[in-house]
């Protein structure tokens, strides 16, 4: 605990709400009749279906699989019959249906599946570490924080690189949610032994859990294990310390590179929730089926519940004795940086870390003028210029955004909320990122054309031609045309989706 | 159910979704309050004439404001609530003098409003201070009336409220000469050009204390109020320190450099608009720098433009000119003084 810890610019402080749920042990809740699983609840490619409608599917059985390298499978959380494939309401920030895998549930068999492997760390790590990267991956476990990246690419950038520090990232901060604290007090030995799996996985120096500093009882839980895997260290509960890039900076000084991930300077991170996963992943080849949500705000049974993945909204709020729907709203996440749920019957997925019922304030009409007072300046942890970015954002200015560095928002709401003119900053820098991304891939989709079309007219020509030779030379000439093209076409693409990542 | 469908955008917030509790009608309301105790001694020492034009500058603001809004087709109430254009409307006043015609708050308000503000496309874009705008329209148009101002603390203050609005609304714009007359730094201005030595006119009653007679003790009510400011977290200190200091500096070196031709530090931060200019017109958000060092910049190049244009220019102030002046460069200023990001090594300045 002799580590110094640094600050990051910026930054809030915030009511933490926290102690609302975090005395409260975590409850099972009964299970939905019907759930709903969508192909996309991580970063990357959406999952392929592999099941067909009317076929029964056992607890654990793959029901999508990843068809590409950042992707991830999707398991079936409970016995059932595959009743549709369609696309369905999910948590989306603009209410958008996606295609999801409708299970009605059976009657519940339970077996305990805690038996099939060795749980002790110690066994595990005698296997051959690409045997647990495929458990990992098999068991589709994503980042469960809030990102969602698949778990395994993750570990397998962390495995090609030489890793200085793995940081497990218990800092929930923001505010309400306490579903990581929890687990961490509740499951102390499992977050342990998965530090002490990954940290060799990956081959880490150093393995540092981080904790906020008013996580007492998480802190007392995590100490009794009295591991030497990892040094356990709180961080001061300014908001956003647990997002990554901050975290980094608090616990070693360093910080990610523009444009870079944590990789590139030897750093690991993971939420502490995922080391869970990884671990019963590891061990007991358990797939990722259900999560701990904290549901908190203003609802009569707050608390954290064990939800199945694919549980409608509707039927967890319900369990937790529901709320007001005229007066109030819920958001999928914390109050910073979640996503109203416009439909109540969109499910819980691997992400879902919270659900928080708010209520529905009608204030009088600001008049959302920007009078560049510059509160938002000092409040952005990345040190951007909020008041600048709108203004290049509201008047469509893509080059004015890209200059002031846009890409490098991560979106964590401080300038929104210390906005006395109530401008909906973030708003406007996530719709300015969707414009430029679509730009982007607009003009990927031109160039596309335009190699087709070259490709067409060397075709035609070479028809022409009578000579052979000079046909087999114009092919090669337009073969390497061609691909130097296309190589600019994924470029472009993959530059795109890089943004999107971020 | 409670679905909501995607229809009506404004219903859906984006997060964060919790706010603080500043905003900006509580600003403009400290702000106001800020301005108190200088509007205090100004009745104090010139009588109650500030206030009627105080009453007119109001009156006619919120009506332009509405007007202007209206003929955008904006819903002005929003913009009304906020109390930004009281600030305005305040600002100038303070810059009339308290006797001058009723029509002269009129109509500087009026361009402040009407071209300072919203021919720039209203609250938020105008590129210069409105406030300095209207004054300096003033200024040019009607110099004779600007310039005279009553002599502290004489019959003036003692004048009534019914007395002083005879004056303001009947008087014709000659019939104030015989009870007014030039400020300190008029005084100091036009006694140079007479050759007199700043040593020669220590004993000038009207220079008072430090920075003439009457303006030393309006000058520290703004900087007690601009001291509630700061405390408030209103204003951040450095807009009025670096302001403050390019002023301080520069009558420094003025002064060393001859002190029988330019008057000193103390002199200079005390007298005409220097404090009120440090806290409350220097500190306007929307046409000064934003970014931190560029705060720095903005403030120091407003104080020793303030120090130049008193010294070597024409008009006996020059905070007006200096503020407008550094408005013109405070984009470029924002561009120049971009911070260093995070994950950058250098800063970005493309």
């Amino acid at each position: 605990m002799n580590r110094t810890l640094h600050a990051f610019k910026g930054g809030l402080k915030l009511a933490s709400h926290k102690d609302q749920t975090r005395h409260i042990a975590t409850r099972d809740i009964c299970h939905p009749e019907t759930l709903y699983l969508p192909i996309k609840q991580h970063v990357g490619m959406a999952a392929v279906p592999c099941v067909e409608v009317g076929q029964a599917v056992r607890k654990g059985e793959l029901v999508a699989r990843s068809q590409a390298y950042v992707s991830m499978h999707v398991h079936a959380p409970a016995d059932g019959i595959v009743a549709s494939l369609r696309d369905f309401p999910v948590i989306h920030p603009s209410g958008l249906q996606a295609l999801c895998i409708e299970l009605s549930v059976s009657e519940r068999h339970d077996d305990d599946r805690l038996t099939a492997r060795g749980a002790n760390p110690a066994d595990l790590m005698r296997l051959e570490r690409h045997v647990i990267y495929d458990r990992i991956e098999q068991a589709g476990i994503v980042g469960l924080g809030g990102a969602g990246f698949p778990a395994h690419v993750k570990m397998h950038e962390g495995s090609l690189q030489h890793v200085d520090v793995l940081i497990i990232n218990g800092v929930e901060c923001e505010p309400y949610i306490t579903c990581d604290a929890r687990l961490m007090q509740e499951q102390a030995q499992d977050v342990v032994a998965g530090a002490t799996l990954i940290r060799w996985l990956v081959e880490a120096d150093a393995c540092i859990v981080a904790i906020e500093e008013d996580m007492d009882d998480t802190r007392g839980a995590l100490a009794q294990c009295k591991s030497d895997a990892f040094e356990l260290i709180a961080v001061p509960a300014i908001y956003p310390a647990g997002s990554e890039k901050q975290l980094i900076t608090v616990l070693t000084g360093l910080e990610v590179p523009s444009g870079s991930l944590p990789i590139d300077i030897g750093i690991v991170v993971l939420n502490v929730a995922t080391v869970v996963a990884i671990y019963r992943a590891a061990a007991y080849g358990l797939p990722l089926t259900e999560r701990i949500v904290t549901v908190a705000g203003d609802i009569s049974m707050p608390g954290n519940i064990k939800a199945l993945i694919g549980t409608p909204v509707q039927h967890v709020l319900d369990q937790c004795g529901g709320f007001d729907s005229a007066t109030h709203r819920v958001l999928s996440g914390g109050p910073m940086m979640g996503i109203e749920i416009l439909d109540p019957r969109a499910p819980i997925t691997k992400v879902t870390n919270c659900l928080l019922v708010l209520e529905r304030k009608l204030q009088p009409p600001a008049s959302k003028a920007c009078i560049r007072c510059g509160d938002c300046v000092p409040v952005c942890p990345i040190g951007l210029q909020p008041q600048q970015l709108f203004e290049a954002s509201r008047s469509a200015d893509v080059d004015e955004a890209q200059d002031l560095n846009l890409f490098d928002c991560i979106e964590c709401g401080c300038c929104s909320y210390v906005c006395p003119s109530e401008i909906p900053l973030v708003h406007y820098f996530r719709y300015a990122k969707s414009s430029i991304e679509s730009l982007d891939i607009d003009r990927a989709a031109a160039d596309d054309a335009r190699l087709r079309f070259e490709r067409h007219k060397t075709r035609l020509s070479a028809s022409e031609s009578s000579d052979v030779d000079e046909q087999v030379s114009l092919a090669d000439v337009s073969g390497l045309r061609v691909s130097e093209l296309q190589n600019q076409v994924h470029d472009a693409i993959a530059r795109a989706r890089q943004r999107r990542k971020k | 159910m409670w679905i909501r469908a995607f229809v009506n955008e404004s219903l859906i917030k984006s997060s964060p979704h919790i706010s603080g509790a500043r905003d900006v009608r509580w600003i403009m309301q400290q702000v106001l309050l800020a301005l108190l105790p200088g509007i205090v001694a100004y009745v104090i020492l010139f009588g109650p004439g500030i206030l009627i034009h105080l009453g007119i500058a109001a009156a006619t603001a919120l009506g332009l404001e509405n007007l202007a809004l209206r003929w955008q087709g904006i819903d002005p109430q929003p913009f009304l609530r906020d109390g930004s254009v009281l600030v305005l409307a305040c600002l100038i006043t303070l810059a009339i003098p308290p006797y001058a015609p009723w029509w002269i708050s009129f109509l500087g308000v009026a361009f402040a409003v009407l071209i300072g503000k919203h021919a720039f496309g209203g609250l938020g874009h105008n590129l210069f201070n409105p406030a300095m705008v209207g004054y300096i329209f003033l200024l040019l148009c009607f110099p004779r009336i600007m310039g005279q101002w009553p002599s502290a603390g004489l019959d003036a203050a003692s004048r009534g409220l019914i007395d002083s609005a005879s004056l303001i609304f009947t008087s014709a714009p000659d019939g104030i000469d015989g009870r007014s007359g030039a400020t300190a730094l008029d005084h100091v201005k036009t006694q140079a050009t007479l050759m007199r030595m700043q040593s020669e006119m220590h004993a000038d009653n009207i220079l008072g204390l430090v920075g003439g007679r009457g303006w030393e003790w309006i000058n520290l009510a703004f900087l007690a109020g601009g001291g509630w400011l700061l405390l408030r977290g209103v204003v951040r200190w450095r807009l009025p320190l670096s302001f403050l200091c390019g002023l301080g500096l520069a009558a420094s070196i003025g002064f060393i450099s001859d002190p029988e031709l330019h008057r000193g530090l103390w002199f200079h931060l005390l007298t005409g608009a220097g404090l009120l200019a440090a806290f409350f017109i220097v500190t306007d958000p929307v046409s000064s720098a934003t970014t931190p060092k560029g705060m720095l910049v903005f403030g120091f190049g407003a104080g020793v433009c303030t120090y130049l244009i008193r010294e070597f220019g024409s008009y006996p102030d020059g905070v007006a000119f200096a503020i407008v002046s550094m408005n013109a460069c405070a984009p470029l200023i924002d561009r120049l003084t971009q911070p260093r990001l995070y994950g950058t090594q250098t800063k970005e300045t493309k």
